[in-house]
């Protein structure tokens, strides 16, 4: 318990010394841990808001969704960062990498303490704090796997930047091709 | 260090589990008060100047000001649970019959819901505006609105002559007799004013409905104050085309105390536009390139429902 509670300290504060460190050590059950509570806690915390909305019988379904759906999204997500970080010339393992983004998620859980504080305050006010908060945790995962790829492969931050951005820009440049094809003319 | 590691994370670990117990007890909570808080709502849907269906012109400070944007608010103040009564705020001239007919329509099955709609009548009222005030559970006129203008017309203008003093010769091929009807071109035929006439009758006999079974008269009475001319205020109180005189404010207040709402209700006004929907354009809300692209429909003439539609 002691190392992982170390490590779960260094994720959020220094998180460079962090991702190397699980860049070498490969901890895959603590990673599935911290992606779980990173996923479990805000997942129940909507959970909660759900039932006590008209839909509420979908709440119990919405939380096994959530679960399985983020569990998929990051094996899935790892592998294809992971072929990417190799064709960059990253020198990085795929279970390095799948640990390294599994304690990536970690800020996620600040998402509970931000969503109470935001039902406290008046409506108007509450939806802004909200939006400004998922804002800064989203911004703050997406530096912390930049991070975790560059711990793990070794790589420069652009490169590690390119690797994150590129399935993104390979989806736009699907897309636009699927909504101007075929081609006019 | 270590130690100073360890507490942080588990200060973390205590405030995420506080904040989650919080949230399971605080919501619910949070709800009630909120759903609570918003029972006493009465909603103000605007009909500001010329009725017409569709999505209508986009406003600077406003939703679009079509029907269809009118009828959205009718039904998210229905769906609303929160709003217990609607008052229908109507600075109108007027404007067509269908269009009219429609918004009346919407605003029957809001009332069939069991919310009472009342109508507070600004500058003007009339015709088509006095449609929709016709169909609401009670009416609210300033002593000075006009109102009235119970019937219909088909606006013709025959421009023959002006053509041939410029030189314009309209020629058609048409599929019928009758398919350039109204055109602007050529004198109306006996016959397509007896069919025009026809049509202005069987939407004068609906308006004369509307009103009658809105207002709870004798359709023959009716047709007495339906002949087209317009009143004041006061003079509609006394015919009976109105049921008080007074402000917004008293209308809101009268609405509130048919819905039962005690103390001053939270009004909830419809058909604001956010500066982000200026910009950006979201759905229905008014967008940059309606706002500054888009054709600007040709007026529409500002007294009587009309049966024309915009493109024959």
């Amino acid at each position: 318990m002691g190392p992982f509670l170390e490590l779960l300290y260094d994720v959020i504060f220094s998180p460079a010394a962090a991702m190397r460190q699980i860049a070498a050590r490969r901890p895959v059950g603590q990673a599935f841990v911290a992606f779980l509570l990173s996923i479990v806690i805000p997942a129940g915390a909507i959970y909660f808001v759900l039932q006590a909305t008209a839909t509420g019988k979908f709440a119990g379904a919405f939380f096994a969704a959530a679960v399985c759906v983020r569990l998929l999204m990051w094996f899935v997500g790892s592998a294809v960062l992971q072929l990417i970080a190799e064709l960059f010339g990253g020198q990085g393992t795929a279970v390095g990498l799948f640990a390294a983004i599994g304690f990536a998620h970690l800020p996620f859980i600040f998402a509970v303490p931000l969503a109470v504080a935001g039902l406290l305050l008046p409506a108007g006010a509450a939806a802004m704090l909200f939006a400004a908060g998922v804002l800064v945790l989203v911004f703050w995962v997406l530096a912390l796997t930049v991070i975790a790829i560059q711990g793990v492969h070794g790589l420069s931050a652009a490169k590690a930047v390119l690797v994150l951005l590129t399935p993104l820009l390979a989806a736009v440049v699907v897309f636009v091709g699927a909504a101007f094809w075929p081609p006019l003319g | 260090m270590l130690v100073f590691k360890r507490s942080v994370v588990l200060l973390i670990a205590v405030v995420v589990a506080v904040s989650l117990v919080a949230a399971a007890f605080i919501v619910p909570g949070v709800k009630s008060r909120r759903a609570g808080g918003e029972r006493s709502k009465v909603a103000i849907i605007y009909v500001d100047g010329v009725i017409v269906g569709g999505r209508g012109q986009a406003g600077l400070l406003g939703e679009p000001g079509g029907t269809d944007a009118l009828i959205k608010q009718l039904h998210q103040a229905r769906d609303d649970a929160a709003v217990k009564a609607v008052v229908l705020r109507i600075n109108s001239p007027g404007g067509s019959a269908p269009a009219s007919q429609e918004v009346g329509t919407e605003i029957k099955k809001l009332r069939a819901t069991g919310k009472p709609v009342v109508a507070s009548m600004g500058d003007v009222a009339a015709s088509g505006g006095y449609w929709l005030a016709a169909v609401t559970d009670r009416i609210y006129a300033n002593p000075a609105t006009l109102t009235g203008s119970i019937g219909v017309y088909i606006p013709y203008a025959n421009w023959q002559e002006l053509y041939n003093k410029i030189g314009i010769r309209s020629e058609k091929i048409k599929s019928g007799p009758h398919k350039d009807i109204l055109s602007p071109d050529r004198p109306m035929t006996a016959e397509e004013r007896a069919i025009i006439q026809v049509m202005v009758d069987d939407l004068y006999g609906q308006f004369v409905a509307v009103v009658a079974e809105g207002r709870k008269m004798e359709p023959t009475r009716v047709r007495e104050l339906a002949d087209g001319r317009i009143y004041t205020g006061s003079q509609a109180k006394e015919l009976g085309l109105v049921d008080e005189l007074g402000t917004m404010y008293d209308a809101i207040d009268g609405a509130a105390a048919m819905a039962g709402i005690k103390g001053k209700p939270v009004l909830h006004e419809y058909g604001k536009v956010s500066p982000w929907s200026m910009l950006f354009g979201s759905g229905e809300d008014v967008s940059l390139e309606r706002l500054f692209f888009r054709r600007i429909r040709q007026d529409v003439p500002l007294t009587a429902p009309l049966a024309i539609p915009e493109k024959w």
